[in-house]
């Protein structure tokens, strides 16, 4: 075997792994977005902001597949410093348009979600006092100011974290 | 009227007044800061840098600091998934801030023991409440060179947790757009060469780590001081050099996704982090505010206490007496309104204990998730990292006839293999 045919046996293999490796990392990439355009849905966030920003940053991860799969040999450092160029700009935009969008909607839904078991398997030691809605809309703080207060043995303080709990409900409708 | 500048009465009431002046002196410690507090803005670049003088920057996932002890961690209210959380949520605050000023190439959010990158930032978290953050930042670059090391620390800003809704800005903003101004002055005190080296050694670095036989000769490294620099470049056609800018890209590709799992982590916890922050920092100013008025209110009472004792002894009139009696009961009534205080002290502090606990226990499944897809993904890369060497070594050998063991103590190649 001369030594360009082992070469061309060796690049062969390189082909193999790298598009292994390609493989890998875009479904990677695609259950993440389809994830994160799934929270931002349940949660009622902006669906156009959300996908925008998993586009934009697929298409950044995308460039060094696509580098590999036409130039065989032919990747200088010129091609890399474009095709970072390139990523750069779409992660910036995406980024900086769709993370706000994105986290509002997928947190919205989380919380709810969270609320809605918190309270109903609940089962501390107290009860809540007549007035105290059932706390099926509680966000994080309500929900967690009212197993605060279902949790308190000192009635004082207990009475004082209802408190809390009743002027944060008002103040959030 | 009675007399009261005998020397045992002046000795008593400069007790006092030293009560008194303890109390307005620890009373004035705890006074809040002027909050809202004025933006720091992250210097945006105004000109297209020179693609050769761009660095990259690795920020590393920051030291979450958690004590061992947990009567440790309970003292300093630490818990350690929201910590864990922290420790992944703040770097991509950093990388958005760095990335949002366009003086910097690819800014990426590394795993703790990543390879090198153009400029390494590395930072623990010193603290971090909702009230404060502190965070001890080292930053160096790819030669070795140290940039700077040094501790933050910020107060949140207050408006960040008045409108969550709309998500402003997150309350340590000034901090990471301070460190973001801090690597800036550090990059621009660089000369260009410098700059340009930079990027050529991290790229020797990373080459020489997967096929150190055919790299290590081109980086000239000082054991000693833990600096490398470049001892002459590679040929850009050698066909080694050419597969390496490949594997490279794939390095680049497999750190993108775990960026993106990392800003899918952020978003995740996001609204639920601000709100624990947001709680946690009104629970303590309250607890704070308790605590300088149960201090307030002790040392007023101890002084009175101890006016009125004195007084009394001096006086030899009824009025002077009742007089004394009456600031002697009002110090007493003074320290028994301090003393009652400390359940309102406790009460914040059983707030937080409450509030980190839940939170702790919202984030946890979060942090393993993400914790167990960066092992997977990088489980899984690590084993096509090792048939790459594999296949760097057999192009070596295929390309300069010489063994690849042997070669890696071989001087510097010349020209083209």
């Amino acid at each position: 075997m001369t030594t360009e045919d082992r070469r061309a046996e060796i690049d062969r293999r390189f082909e193999e792994t790298f598009s292994v490796f390609d493989e890998r990392m875009r479904k990677e990439q695609e259950t993440i977005s389809q994830e994160r355009a799934g929270r931002a849905g349940a949660g009622g966030g902006s669906a156009g902001e959300g996908d925008g920003e998993g586009d934009s940053k697929a298409a950044g991860g995308a460039g060094p597949g696509e580098a590999a799969a036409g130039e065989n040999g032919e990747s200088g450092p010129g091609e890399d410093g474009g095709g970072k160029g390139d990523g750069k700009s779409g992660d910036g935009t995406g980024a900086t348009s769709g993370d706000g969008s994105a986290g509002e909607g997928s947190n919205s839904g989380g919380t709810q979600g969270g609320v809605g078991g918190g309270v109903r398997g609940g089962s501390g030691p107290g009860q809540a006092p007549a007035g105290i809605p059932d706390g099926s809309d509680d966000d994080i703080v309500a929900r967690q100011l009212r197993e605060a207060a279902m949790k308190e043995t000192d009635p004082e303080l207990r009475e004082r974290l209802w408190d809390e709990y009743r002027k944060y409900k008002q103040g959030t409708q | 009227m009675h007399r009261i500048a005998n020397g045992s009465t002046w000795r008593a009431l400069r007790a006092a007044c030293v009560v008194l002046a303890l109390g307005a002196g620890v009373a004035g410690c705890v006074v809040q800061d002027q909050r809202p507090i004025p933006p720091v803005i992250a210097q945006k670049a105004t000109a297209e840098i020179p693609q050769d003088e761009l660095l990259d920057v690795g920020i590393r996932m920051f030291d979450p600091n958690i004590p061992q002890d947990p009567a440790e961690q309970e003292k300093r209210r630490i818990y350690p998934d929201v910590r864990k959380a922290e420790a992944r949520f703040m770097p991509v605050l950093l990388r958005d801030t760095l990335e949002a000023t366009g003086q910097w190439g690819q800014v990426r959010v590394l795993p703790s023991e990543s390879s090198t990158s153009d400029v390494n930032v590395d930072a623990r978290i010193l603290e971090s409440d909702g009230r404060q953050l502190q965070l001890a930042v080292t930053v160096s670059d790819a030669t070795g060179r140290p940039w700077f090391r040094k501790n933050y620390e910020a107060l949140a800003d207050e408006r960040a947790y008045k409108d969550v809704g709309v998500k402003p800005r997150d309350p340590f903003d000034n901090l990471y757009a301070t460190i973001a101004n801090d690597l800036l002055a550090a990059r621009q005190a660089l000369t260009r060469e410098q700059r340009v080296q930079v990027h050529q050694v991290a790229t020797l670095r990373f080459a020489s780590d997967l096929a150190p036989y055919a790299f290590k000769p081109y980086l000239a490294q000082d054991a000693k001081r833990g600096t490398y620099a470049v001892a002459r470049l590679p040929a850009a056609d050698d066909p080694v050099v050419q597969r390496m800018d490949r594997v490279r890209e794939r390095d680049y590709s497999l750190i993108d996704t775990l960026n993106e799992h990392y800003s899918a982590f952020s978003e995740t916890i996001d609204e639920a982090y601000i709100n624990w922050r947001k709680y946690a920092y009104e629970e303590l100013e309250a607890e704070a505010e308790a605590k300088r008025k149960a201090m307030v209110r002790g040392l007023l009472g101890a002084a009175a206490v101890i006016g009125g004792v004195l007084a009394a002894q001096e006086t030899n009139t009824s009025a002077g007496s009742a007089a004394s009696t009456a600031a002697v009961l009002g110090g007493i009534y003074a320290i028994k309104s301090s003393i009652d205080m400390r359940s309102e002290i406790k009460m914040h502090g059983e707030s937080l204990k409450q509030l980190g606990s839940s939170f702790q226990n919202e984030v946890q499944p979060s942090v393993v998730d993400i914790e167990g897809r960066t092992l997977e993904l990088k489980g899984s890369a690590e084993q096509q990292y090792a048939e790459w060497r594999r296949l760097l070594r057999e192009l070596y050998e295929n390309e300069t006839g010489l063994p690849a063991v042997t070669a890696e103590t071989a001087k510097p190649p010349t020209g083209k293999r």
